[in-house]
């Protein structure tokens, strides 16, 4: 049961005949008009249990966009149903008019459009639908919860998207299919063809020329088909927030990109989250679907407060791929963390495949580093040294090893992890 | 538009998961069984409150028990000091004890008794009426026949009630006294006395004790003298109008003792009407009282000023109803990254470690100068030095103690240190 404003000012106008005529009786006929018209309001109401719910809520939203959630109500009482329609959203679901006016006559449904701006990534959801739904005198309501569960998944935003055309005109100039006439930087033989203006005379096949009368060159492509497992670390150094996301954003972000560039170029990809059980396992199957399959599935990962099992990723390596592939850890090089698990896991990988580590850098640590114009900052400048100084050692530990090390800004990891790829891929050593 | 063509029966499916067609129903359980529900819930809770109002209820019954009054001489009192025994008892032997408040009541209850019919006990123990309300009292009960019974009144009162009548004082004491006098009454109650309390470790109840002088003066203490000195019962010459000194024979604490309750009952139970009158407020003109706060203020105010808390708390039902149950945000962890520098800077500066954070700034500037001029990471410390007094111009002494020199021993040496440090970077990326 509800009361409305309507029943508040019917209330206080009820004051004027308590002041004109004072009395008991009086004020006991005020309240007994108040009761009257209470009981009559609420026994005239539509039962808000009759109605009908039905969701329609979009497959998917980025982060950052707006969706619109479209909730259906039919009223199945014989009466007109006049409501007040609440949508239980969580608050991140940015749900601003959750809370709207229906008037449904008996027997009929309506549409409602709830306008939805997510604010956080991930599976969004509502548990229930409230309908007040008052009497004809609009004073008192009837007040029912119904259980309607919805969920709107939340994906990644995925702003790197900006740095995919560069990445993959780099690529194809790799190619050599791109229009500026560039000799293709792979190591693959790809074809014969004839002699332009402009080409790389390095390239000429002779012994093709000397058959065919006509000068030939030799085109060459990047290796294709190689495989790239991106292993993306979910635990407890993953939930660092730097500048405005987490170390798991920006690792997400990177991982697309990386992704995205490394299907174009034709390699398969597999992306696996993991911090101590899978947390999310995506393989690129040649369709041409790998985007969404892998934001689908990346779009639920939360940074697990638990630490990572390093020497069991080794193995998780070994189940998607069993012969030489690019492993890609996008993880952190904390000082603690690395040297106890990172290091080993990197160098045994290294033995069988290519790794590379990507890692969030601290632009707050490096502007601390600088920073010495007191004595607190000055201590901090020591402690920012101290910090990027162990840094600076694993990764010089790592390179030894033959680790490729990407150690960037949030802003800048992705295009870096995508220039290492490219770089690897033009040496090739895929 | 038609309505859904899904059958109502689907809504008996359990679970808030949708019914084939996508739709959700209220399958939640029904109002009684809601309510049932909540029954169960707080079954305890709700008898717990349920035997405190009962057990409030009882208390209050038990202790108030309607019109119970605390009133000394109050004929509804049954403690020590109140006088509920002797009404009963005169009740049970067929008079009509009334309790009556107010001179108008009285004169008026004696006017319909008839004549000769009515005994009146006159209390006023605050002396809140006039002489010439006692007077009028007097008047009355003379007209109507009646017989006057007062119970210690002050000595302008008793003037006023017999003209024969006098006070002689007060006493401090009430040993048993002999009635030494002719009237029957008295002599029928041959002593009377100040009893003991009934209850062991309670002191007694006292009251007030006045001596009066009139054409019949009997219960003369025998420390007050002979002669012209008072007794605690003056009555005029026709023995209509009583004059009791001792109000302590009335109450119920000395009631059964010696005789009391001979005394009390002769001379209050002579009549089939006994008006127990009781001086209140009620008889003081009306002008004297002072007015109070409701004379000054419209009838109005307080219905509605009750109404007005009714109405607030409609407004907090109104507003404090909410639209549905509150809905939850699971909130992941997240920590800002720069925490762990910030507490090694507090525990470098709450140490006071100026040796271990100068060493720090030493060797990265040293690396990193390495690294500048190219010198490769295994550079000797002593040929960096070298390299960057060449390329700065500066005395190797001085860049020498600066890059390798002694750890500062004060937060001010490590203070110029970390600054000069910092310009020496400076300078060699300027060159």
């Amino acid at each position: 049961m509800a009361i409305s404003g309507r029943f508040l000012a019917l209330a206080l106008a009820a004051l004027v005949p308590i002041v004109v005529l004072p009395g008991v009786a009086t004020w006991l006929a005020a309240l007994g008009v108040l009761a009257a018209v209470l009981v009559l309001d609420l026994s005239l109401a539509a039962s808000p249990r009759r109605v009908a719910l039905q969701r329609t809520l979009p497959a998917g939203v980025r982060l950052g966009e707006r969706a619109s959630a479209v909730l259906r109500l039919s009223n199945e009482s014989p009466r007109l149903l006049r409501a007040q329609v609440k949508d239980g959203w969580q608050p991140s679901a940015g749900a601003s008019n959750a809370l709207q006016q229906v008037r449904i006559r008996p027997g009929e449904r309506t549409a409602l459009h709830i306008a939805l701006l997510p604010s956080r990534r991930g599976d969004l959801l509502t548990h229930h639908v409230t309908v007040r739904s008052f009497g004809p005198l609009g004073m008192a309501a009837r007040q029912r919860t119904i259980a309607a569960p919805g969920t709107l998944r939340v994906l990644p935003p995925f702003h790197s998207k900006r740095h995919l055309p560069s990445k993959l005109r780099k690529l194809r100039e790799l190619d050599g299919r791109a229009a500026v006439q560039i000799r293709g930087a792979g190591t693959e033989f790809d074809s014969l063809r004839d002699y332009v203006r402009g080409d790389d005379v390095r390239s000429i096949d002779w012994r093709a020329t000397a058959r065919r009368r006509d000068v030939v060159v030799r085109t060459w492509h990047p290796e294709r088909d190689r495989r790239v497992v991106v292993v993306l670390d979910t635990s407890r150094t993953s939930a660092t927030r730097i500048q405005d996301e987490t170390a798991l954003d920006t690792g997400i972000e990177a991982s697309l990109l990386l992704a995205v560039l490394a299907e174009r170029g034709g390699d398969r990809v597999s992306l696996l989250a993991y911090d101590r059980r899978v947390r999310a396992k995506v393989s690129s199957t040649g369709k041409g679907n790998m985007l969404n399959a892998m934001v689908q599935s990346l779009a639920p990962l939360e940074p697990e407060l638990i630490e990572l099992n390093a020497p069991a990723i080794a193995g998780q390596v070994r189940d998607i791929t069993a012969h030489r592939a690019l492993v890609v850890l996008v993880t952190s090089l904390d000082a603690g963390a690395a040297e106890e698990g990172l290091i080993p896991m990197a160098v045994q990988l290294a033995h069988k495949h290519v790794v590379v580590v990507a890692a969030v850098r601290d632009p707050a640590v490096d502007e601390a580093r600088m920073d010495r114009s007191s004595t607190t900052s000055a201590y901090r400048a020591a402690a920012a040294e101290h910090a990027l100084n162990r840094r600076a050692a694993i990764t010089a530990v790592l390179k030894q090893s033959g680790v490729e090390v990407v150690d960037a800004p949030p802003q800048e990891l992705p295009p870096q992890l995508a220039d290492m790829y490219i770089r690897l891929k033009a040496a090739g050593r895929l | 538009m038609s309505a859904q063509a899904a059958p109502a029966q689907e809504a008996a499916t359990p679970g808030p998961a949708a019914g084939t067609d996508g739709l959700f129903r209220d399958t939640g359980p029904g109002n009684r069984a809601r309510a049932r529900a909540w029954w169960r819930r707080s079954r305890f809770w709700a008898i717990c409150a349920a035997v405190f109002i009962v057990l409030s209820l009882i208390a209050f019954f038990a202790a108030g028990s309607g019109n119970r009054s605390s009133a000394t001489l109050s004929i509804t009192n049954p403690a020590p000091a109140g006088a509920r025994a002797a009404a009963e008892v005169l009740r049970s032997q067929g008079v009509n004890v009334t309790a009556m408040d107010s001179l108008a009541g009285t004169t008026a209850a004696l006017a319909a008794n008839g004549s000769g019919s009515s005994t009146v006990l006159f209390n006023d123990p605050a002396q809140l009426l006039s002489t010439e309300q006692v007077g009028e009292l007097a008047a009355a009960v003379r007209s109507a026949g009646g017989r006057l019974v007062a119970i210690a009144p002050g000595p302008l009162a008793a003037g006023a009630l017999d003209a024969g009548i006098t006070s002689a004082g007060s006493a401090s004491e009430t040993p048993a006294v002999q009635a030494g006098c002719g009237n029957a009454d008295a002599a029928a109650a041959q002593t009377i006395d100040g009893g003991v309390s009934a209850i062991a470790g309670i002191a007694p109840v006292r009251t007030a004790l006045q001596l009066y002088k009139g054409a019949q003066t009997c219960f003369v203490p025998d420390g007050a003298g002979t002669g012209n000195s008072g007794g605690y019962l003056a009555l005029d010459t026709t023995g209509s109008v009583a004059v009791l000194g001792s109000p302590g024979i009335v109450i119920n604490q000395n009631l059964a003792s010696r005789g009391n309750a001979a005394l009390t009952f002769r001379l209050l139970g002579s009549t089939p009407e006994l008006l127990w009158y009781t001086a209140s407020l009620k008889d003081v003109p009306v002008a004297e009282q002072p007015p109070s706060l409701a004379d000054f203020t419209p009838q109005w105010i307080f219905p509605a000023t009750a109404w007005l808390l009714l109405v607030a708390l409609l407004g907090m039902l109104w507003k404090g109803r909410r639209n549905g149950p509150l809905v939850t945000e699971p909130l992941p962890v997240v920590v800002k990254a720069s925490e762990t520098l910030a507490g090694r800077a507090r525990l470098y500066q709450d140490a006071r470690a100026s040796g271990t954070a100068g060493r720090t700034l030493q060797h990265a500037t040293l690396t990193r100068l390495a690294h500048k001029l190219r010198l490769g990471h295994t550079a000797e410390p002593a040929a960096v030095v070298d390299a960057v007094a060449t390329a700065t111009g500066r005395n190797r002494q001085q860049v020498n103690s600066l890059l390798l020199g002694d750890a500062p021993k004060t937060d001010k040496d490590m203070m110029s240190l970390a600054v000069e440090l910092a310009a020496l970077e400076e300078e060699v990326a300027r060159r």
